[in-house]
């Protein structure tokens, strides 16, 4: 019994995680009516009928989502440098400003980008509203905190001897900056940038208010058709979102192990 | 190989002051220690050397060329950290080869001199794991292929030896001089470990709040240090306070400040002069305390403890005037009792009297 107990509850906690996401498969393949169970025969009509304002809205994702992983990158790395480095007054306050959109609920800095967009297209007659880059702006609220978190985090097992070392063996500032100091936070850096991308491709709060028009992204289009147009190729796109979701872990985990490419790699 | 010179350096941090006026000459070619506690400035002078830090005033001259305003990068020394600071990401080869790709070296010659530096500190085997992989000692032979592959003017060890245990450190002490000697580099070596300076230096600079107390062959200090600080520092010595009686044709004659006083004879190698009357110390090292008479100073002590350090005893005694004297008994004397009252006795030319200082 013992030796079964612990497997148990580990099985057991894999189904409660498992259910939900199980159950919006099956339901894609249902040809009976939808969100009904058990189901009761196979079709594949769900996923022929997918619309093709998806397929749109997934690349308007990827490409908002990339996007903010990259710029956050760009601005974070060097904040979170000068926040782990630098000795001046007021450093912890500049910290915890830099990290507050964190607490701040993404409904609230919603709201707070729609009515800026709306004071920006008063004084300089640019649009943000309803653009990428106005919804890259926006997720980079959350995205340059996100890599700042991950670099100071990184950089307090940096060992600044490290950089005596390049300098002495003849680097210039620049050079030690590329050649180490890079390099070496590179794990933390690459974790910011990747929760930097979930996050902007988990996000609706922000996407509701900043997006829709051309720039809607697949969370709002999901959740605006739940709303309106309920059915099963809901289902399909659900499914497939999982499907790629666990094809990207396979490789992921085959390429360099999923426990390295969240932690740390020394 | 080229020279170092120290002119005036000082180093203050707001009102501490780190280094005070230090002028010091390191010899091409020479192996010079640094020798002090911590918190004694000896880190200090290495990373002026090496660029990090700049002197308050003073002048670092390298070779004949003035390098005090230069950067690290531009001063071509070859430092060893004691956390040993390699690469996380690189191979072995690839840690070595560093200094030799920012001096944009073509990659044939970089592979011929990484081949040499990996030769020279024995790591033929690893040179393509990561320094994770690494012990402690190969670890230190890579930061050290790494120094001295780039060809420094002035080779910097910074406590090299502090993180590995005993035996592993004196296997490397072996290998550092082995390797100094044979590329004949200047070195300027970090260590508060008098074990390490004594055996592997030419000259030996101790240190003490910021200044050189004493520099001179290890041979030198031991057998003729100029302070208490010294004496005690480098080596065990046993001290009693003494006032100067008078001069002998040798040396002084000297008594004990105890009542009564007791007379003694001192014909040591001396560094300083002393007046009648002057108060000091006598010194003499473990090995030069005998149990038993018949030599020209004597005092009485009583046995506390008998340590067996393999190849001598080791007796701790108390003297009648209450300090612990250290004598090594060797295989084959007779060994006193744990409380017996034994008579200490040593020769005048292998006591000193030391300033109180």
């Amino acid at each position: 019994m013992r030796r079964l107990a612990l497997p148990g509850i580990v099985f057991a906690t894999f189904i409660f995680l498992a259910a939900p996401v199980l159950i919006v498969v099956v339901a894609s393949f249902n040809s009976g009516a939808v969100l009904s169970f058990p189901p009761t025969g196979f079709t594949t009509r769900w996923y022929e009928r997918i619309n093709p304002l998806f397929l749109h809205a997934v690349y308007v994702s990827l490409v908002v989502g990339l996007s903010t992983a990259f710029l956050s990158t760009v601005f974070g790395v060097p904040a979170a440098l000068a926040l782990a480095r630098g000795r001046y007054a007021g450093r912890d306050l500049l910290n915890s400003l830099c990290l507050s959109p964190l607490m701040v609920p993404a409904l609230v800095t919603g709201v707070a980008l729609y009515q800026f967009s709306l004071a920006v297209w008063d004084v300089t007659g640019i649009g943000l509203g309803g653009t990428i880059p106005g919804l890259v702006l926006g997720h980079m609220t959350f995205g340059i905190p996100f890599v700042i978190r991950a670099v100071i985090a990184g950089h307090a097992r940096f060992d600044r001897a490290l950089e005596e070392a390049a300098r002495n063996l003849g680097a210039t500032p620049l050079e030690t900056f590329w050649r180490v100091t890079l390099p070496v936070l590179q794990p933390s850096i690459v974790s910011g940038a990747i929760f930097a991308f979930l996050m902007s491709l988990d996000d609706v709060p922000i996407a509701l208010f900043v997006g829709g028009g051309d720039a809607t992204t697949l969370p709002v289009r999901i959740f605006t058709t739940v709303e309106f147009d309920f059915g099963g190729d809901i289902m399909a796109v659900a499914s497939l979102i999982v499907g790629a979701s666990v094809v990207l872990m396979l490789l992921l985990d085959r390429l360099v192990g999923l426990e390295q490419f969240f932690g740390s790699r020394h | 190989m080229s020279d170092v010179r120290f002119e005036a350096v000082e180093k203050a941090y707001g009102d501490f002051v780190a280094v005070r006026g230090i002028d010091l000459h390191i010899r091409p070619g020479e192996f010079l220690t640094l020798l002090g506690p911590s918190g004694c400035g000896k880190t200090t002078c290495l990373r002026l050397v090496a660029g990090f830090i700049a002197p308050t005033s003073g002048r670092i001259v390298m070779g004949g060329r003035d390098v005090t305003a230069l950067p690290p990068h531009r001063r071509n020394t070859g430092m060893v950290f004691q956390s040993y600071a390699l690469f996380p990401h690189r191979t072995v080869a690839e840690n070595i080869a560093f200094g030799l790709e920012v001096r944009r070296l073509s990659r044939a010659e970089c592979r011929a001199r990484v081949a040499d530096a990996v030769k020279l500190v024995r790591l033929e085997r690893l040179v393509d794991s990561y320094p994770a992989q690494l012990s402690g000692g190969q670890r230190q032979r890579v930061a050290l292929a790494r120094a001295i592959v780039i060809k420094p003017d002035v080779l910097l060890l910074d406590e090299p030896l502090a993180a590995l245990d005993l035996k592993l450190r004196e296997e490397l002490q072996v290998e550092i001089k082995r390797i100094q000697s044979e590329i004949k580099i200047t070195t300027l070596f970090v260590t508060h470990d008098q074990g390490e300076a004594l055996s592997m230096s030419d000259r030996v600079a101790v240190m003490r709040d910021g200044a050189i107390v004493q520099i001179g062959a290890p041979d030198e200090l031991y057998e003729r240090p100029n302070s208490r600080y010294v004496a005690n520092f480098v080596g065990r010595t046993n001290l009693i306070p003494v006032v100067v009686r008078g001069r002998t044709d040798r040396g002084y004659r000297v008594a004990s400040r105890t009542a009564p006083p007791m007379d003694f004879e001192v014909a040591g190698p001396q560094t300083a002069t002393f007046d009648v009357g002057e108060a000091c110390f006598l010194g003499a090292r473990p090995e030069h305390l005998h149990l038993g008479t018949g030599r020209a100073n004597a005092i009485e002590a009583e046995v506390r403890t008998l340590t067996y350090l393999g190849s001598v005893w080791r007796v701790e005694v108390e003297t009648t005037a209450g300090e612990m004297f250290t004598v090594l008994a060797h295989p084959g004397e007779a060994l006193p009792l744990s409380g017996a009252i034994v008579p200490i006795g040593w020769r005048a030319e292998s006591c000193f009297l030391l300033k109180d200082t």
